[in-house]
């Protein structure tokens, strides 16, 4: 087999005076010793390459999906600029007190039943208000009722008091046949309006 | 004509020839394609050897007629190794060294009856390694030794009887060629003219007491002492020839004076050479490797850093845009229809399946929807089941269903949980 050339001249190594003074034997222990810890230097620094190549490139992949993940949030940018603009303008401030919001929202709902033919089976409640997290994204007031009526009230009572921009929620909502009238429905609803925190 | 088929190996130099110089203790190192072939003479032997040791080509060492001793003999016809054996018996008399300790090399000049004339060169090994040192101290060892004087001798010389002269440290060596074998040989004092025409008679006697041929037809000189020619064809009369020993063959059909444990040595050069070649390959690629990978890491870190410094730079715009988001989907039960209480009970009402089917209750908590009802029959409550699940507007909520239970009057009451975990 003929190796290919080399670019450079093989150089003329002339054994350490120290080393032609060992004896064979010596010098075999010698050269197995030294090739021991060369081998075991190059596995350390090979093993410390791989490793350094494996935690780059886990690093590159995370950094490469956070970089994606950025790069299509930042093209749904003006959407959510918009939607930031929209929420801003339209959530409703709690101005004269959380009383008053109270108040003014038992008097939305009951004014909402009456014009839709419900009727209520009871006098509303107004909830205790829950304490709010640091970052909660709304001051719940919130309000419940009994009402009753037919299936066709109900539904355009729902469709009345649910739009985007009342910013109302159905925390919890019980609609059941009447037992005592079947083709009347019993709706027990705890109904919030979410505010600016 | 034979036409060869095989194309001709590629053209390799020819190896180059080591040989004494001309001024005293002088040394010429003869390298190069044949016929293009040049010359450089070196003050000493060891500055020869490192420019020939510097070179790829074999090296032909050849060496003068003072490192060894030349005579003709008349031997008993025998095979070639009897005969070299009956020539050392011979030599071991006349020698001042053991024959052992020497190089052989013999040349049949002509064979009779019963006997053959036969020149023989003995070189002791010592002088040899000594003179073969310089080179040997570089890993190099001559593929081939020979006489000095050989390079004169004619290529073809069928019958014919020669004289040759060269130069070698300072002085002539006077030959013999006899049918194209040396067969005698000695120094003169000088190399001039005068020393010549004084010296030549007394040579040529000592020739014929050697048994040496002294009717020579041609006298044949080296090219550099032309100035010689006269003095040379005065004496004795015949022709003169110039010979270029730049391009003499390197390698003549003289006998080779090669200790055979150059040659062992030569083979662990190489040998060892090969290793060397091997290792310092080996070496490459692995250091090769090595810095392929450090290059690799260093290209990570650089795309690893780029993205660090593009992810920064996007930053605020991005947990702005988080922001949002996370508003928005805490407001999405206000703000995503899907989710209002109207759209969710009307897509219900939408996936019943027969009119006797009939929801009983519904009840919403912040976590989840419970709907119950009674069917006419346990499969119609599994078809509202998988009608709820089909529905697009319905998507990303969870279901799950009860086992339709089957009442005394053999309708079936189900119980479809729906989840807003998914949502």
């Amino acid at each position: 087999m003929k190796l290919p050339s080399l670019p450079f001249p093989l150089p003329k190594l002339r054994a350490p005076d120290a080393f032609t003074r060992l004896s064979v034997r010596e010098r075999k222990l010698l050269l197995i010793v030294a090739t021991a810890v060369f081998v075991v230097l190059n596995l350390l620094v090979i093993r410390a390459l791989l490793r350094s190549i494996n935690e780059l490139r886990t690093q590159w992949n995370a950094r490469s999906m956070t970089a994606s993940a950025s790069k299509a949030l930042l093209s749904q940018s003006d959407l959510w600029a918009k939607r930031a603009a929209w929420l801003n303008e339209k959530q409703p401030a709690i101005g004269a007190g959380r009383d008053r919001a109270s108040i003014d929202l038992l008097n939305d709902l009951e004014t909402l039943t009456r014009n839709n033919g419900l009727l209520l089976d009871a006098p509303p409640v107004i909830n205790p208000a829950e304490k709010i997290g640091a970052d909660a994204s709304f001051q719940s007031v919130s309000v419940s009722i009994d009402t009753k009526g037919t299936w066709a009230a109900i539904a355009r009572f729902l469709h009345t008091v649910q739009q985007p921009e009342r910013f109302i929620v159905f925390e919890s909502a019980t609609v059941q046949s009447d037992p005592t009238d079947s083709n009347l429905l019993r709706g027990k609803f705890r109904i919030a309006k979410w505010y600016k925190p | 004509m034979e036409r060869k088929l095989k194309t001709p190996p590629p053209p390799t130099d020819p190896p180059c020839a080591l040989a004494p110089g001309a001024s005293s203790g002088a040394w010429t190192l003869t390298a190069g394609p044949a016929g293009a072939r040049t010359t450089a003479e070196y003050s000493s032997l060891d500055e020869a050897a490192v420019a020939a040791a510097g070179r790829v080509e074999d090296i032909a060492l050849f060496i003068p007629l003072e490192w060894v001793m030349l005579q003709r003999m008349q031997l008993p016809s025998a095979s070639p190794e009897e005969r070299v054996e009956m020539a050392q018996l011979q030599l071991e008399k006349v020698l001042p060294y053991s024959i052992d300790a020497a190089v052989t090399g013999l040349e049949v000049i002509r064979e009779n009856e019963g006997s053959s004339d036969v020149a023989v060169i003995v070189a002791p090994v010592d002088r040899l390694l000594d003179g073969a040192r310089p080179l040997a101290d570089r890993s190099r060892w001559p593929a081939k030794v020979f006489l000095n004087l050989a390079r004169a001798r004619p290529d073809s010389a069928g019958d014919e009887t020669s004289l040759l002269a060269v130069e070698e440290h300072g002085r002539v060596v006077v030959g013999i060629c006899e049918r194209g074998v040396i067969c005698f040989a000695q120094p003169l004092g000088g190399n001039s003219a005068a020393a010549i025409r004084s010296e030549i008679g007394p040579i040529l006697m000592g020739a014929e007491l050697a048994s040496a041929p002294t009717n020579i037809q041609t006298v044949r000189i080296d090219s550099r002492r032309r100035d010689l020619e006269a003095v040379f064809a005065a004496e004795l009369s015949v022709p003169v020839e110039w010979i270029d020993l730049d391009q003499a063959t390197p390698t003549p059909a003289a006998a080779d004076l090669q200790p055979p444990q150059w040659k062992h040595q030569r083979d662990r050069a190489g040998r060892i050479d090969r290793v060397k070649h091997s290792v310092m390959l080996a070496a490459a690629a692995y250091v090769g490797l090595l810095v392929l990978g450090v290059l690799f890491i260093i290209f990570l870190n650089m795309r690893v850093s780029a993205l660090d410094r593009s992810i920064a730079k996007n930053a605020p715009r991005v947990t702005e845009i988080q922001t949002s988001m996370k508003r928005w989907n805490a407001l999405a039960p206000a703000l995503d229809r899907r989710l209002y209480l109207i759209e969710v009970l009307h897509n219900i009402c939408e996936s019943i399946p027969s009119t006797d089917l009939r929801i009983t209750s519904y009840d919403q908590s912040p976590r989840e929807i419970l709907v119950q009802g009674e069917a006419p029959s346990a499969s119609l409550a599994t078809d509202l089941n998988e009608k709820l699940k089909a529905r697009p507007e319905l998507a990303g909520l969870r279901f799950s269903a009860e086992p339709p239970q089957i009442l005394a009057n053999g309708r079936a009451r189900f119980r479809i949980s729906i989840s807003f975990g998914g949502a």
